[in-house]
């Protein structure tokens, strides 16, 4: 959103009418925010309402610029308490403190009676069928998320949110039991509505919410070990991305592409295609650990071991926060394809330290013990 | 699924200039300004991946 949402002049008019806070989640002076606002999804977009301290809208996800100038005409609308209430309006207001209290659970029965209650033409009906899927998701309640996708699709279809509520609903869809006799024809229907929703041009979609939706029909057809179609998605992915970055007017704006090309041709096994973007990168974002730490997974996949190794170091050096564990973890895995076992063993056990050493809004318990059971093995 | 958002989401990798005033890594700042001024606080929480 930093390059091409942010910079759009259109949003000028909104200066002075809130205050304006960018947070790092992986920067631990944001400890004391992050106990209070826990963010599970970046970027996650909040409206808070300082006087009572408390969410008035949280969105997960990011936005484009249309999206953003109305999730700032509500949060306002909430905190200010202008405009006429209706109680769909108190019901979402609800559903997102729940939400950001995380009760996923209680905030899906809270987005539903929302939707339920809403008047014809509810401005925040497409944000309320989003969260409410996105809620059923965080659940793990696959089952009413494919039931509520199917449901709500069309009502929001030709929409922005169409986008999430069918992408969300496919991943849904592809997690149900195997044995369940609704997976095929859920699938089926949501791959459509996926598929509906990319090819839509009226739908103002950025090129990365196009991306995310191609992946999401890649991991569906390889869900279902079709992987001539899961193939032929990638090559369109691919072309996608390579016209997107090409569009790109900043260095910025072109590094918005570079993780979603390295998923796209990473799963194509075309990692050296790879090499010149993210060099690219690192020339022209040398503090970011980002450039290196993606070259160092695409030269592991190229087999070139001392190369992936070199930018890991690169990557340490400049990174800070929780992602750097899996720097650490993918440098072990480095030395282990090398067949260096000491090194992957230290170098794991850098990792637990480094993990363990964390503030506790940054500290995974999930990700020590994982680490710790892979250390048991080595 | 995950994964999916985590994609659909991902931010830049380096600030250009903006058009908005942002705040940042300062909450306490944020709020106390926003007090001040009542106005309320818009925050992007973003990740550097």
């Amino acid at each position: 959103m930093k390059a091409y949402v942010f910079t759009d002049k259109s949003l000028e008019r909104y200066a002075g009418q809130f205050v304006w806070l960018a947070i790092d989640t992986e920067n631990s002076k944001n400890t004391a925010f992050l106990a209070k606002y826990p963010i599970r999804v970046w970027p996650s977009l909040l409206v808070i309402d300082p006087k009572k301290e408390s969410v008035a809208l949280k969105y997960a996800g990011g936005a484009t610029v249309p999206q953003l100038r109305k999730l700032l005409d509500d949060g306002r609308r909430a905190v200010m308490g202008t405009g006429a209430r209706t109680a769909s309006d108190e019901a979402i207001a609800r559903a997102d403190r729940l939400a950001n209290d995380n009760k996923p659970a209680e905030a899906a029965v809270a987005y539903r009676e929302a939707i339920a209650a809403a008047p014809k033409s509810w401005r925040s009906l497409g944000r309320a069928a989003e969260s409410l899927v996105f809620s059923l998701t965080m659940a793990r309640d696959n089952s009413r998320c494919v039931e509520e996708a199917l449901v709500l699709y069309p009502r929001v279809k030709g929409t922005y949110s169409a986008a999430n509520v069918a992408a969300v609903g496919l991943g849904c869809a592809t997690e149900l039991k195997e044995d369940d006799p609704r997976r095929a024809n859920a699938i089926a229907a949501l791959e459509t509505a996926t598929r509906e929703t990319l090819e839509d041009k009226s739908i103002p979609l950025s090129g990365d919410d196009k991306s995310g939706l191609y992946e999401s029909l890649v991991s569906a057809r390889e869900e279902l070990k079709d992987e001539a179609g899961a193939h032929a998605l990638r090559v369109q992915w691919v072309a996608l991305l390579e016209a997107e970055a090409g569009k790109a007017k900043t260095p910025e704006q072109r590094a918005v592409y570079d993780s979603h090309r390295v998923s796209a041709y990473l799963a194509l096994k075309q990692p050296e295609k790879l090499i010149p973007m993210l060099e690219q990168s690192e020339r022209d974002f040398p503090k970011d650990y980002n450039p290196p730490s993606r070259l160092s997974l695409a030269y592991k996949a190229m087999g070139k071991y001392d190369e992936a190794l070199a930018a890991t170091e690169r990557a340490l050096a400049r990174a800070y926060g929780p992602r750097k564990i899996g720097i650490y973890r993918n440098r072990s895995d480095i030395f282990a394809l090398k067949g260096d076992k000491e090194s992957a063993k230290k170098t794991l056990e850098e990792a637990i330290r480094y993990a363990e050493a964390l503030p506790k809004e940054q500290r995974s318990d999930t990700v020590i013990a994982s680490m710790k059971k892979k250390l048991e093995t080595m | 699924m995950r994964k999916l958002l985590l994609t659909l989401l991902l931010a830049a990798t380096a600030l250009p200039a903006l058009s908005l005033p942002f705040i940042e890594n300062d909450y306490a700042k944020a709020l106390a300004r926003a007090k001040a001024k009542n106005l309320p606080i818009f925050v992007d929480a973003w990740a550097p991946w």
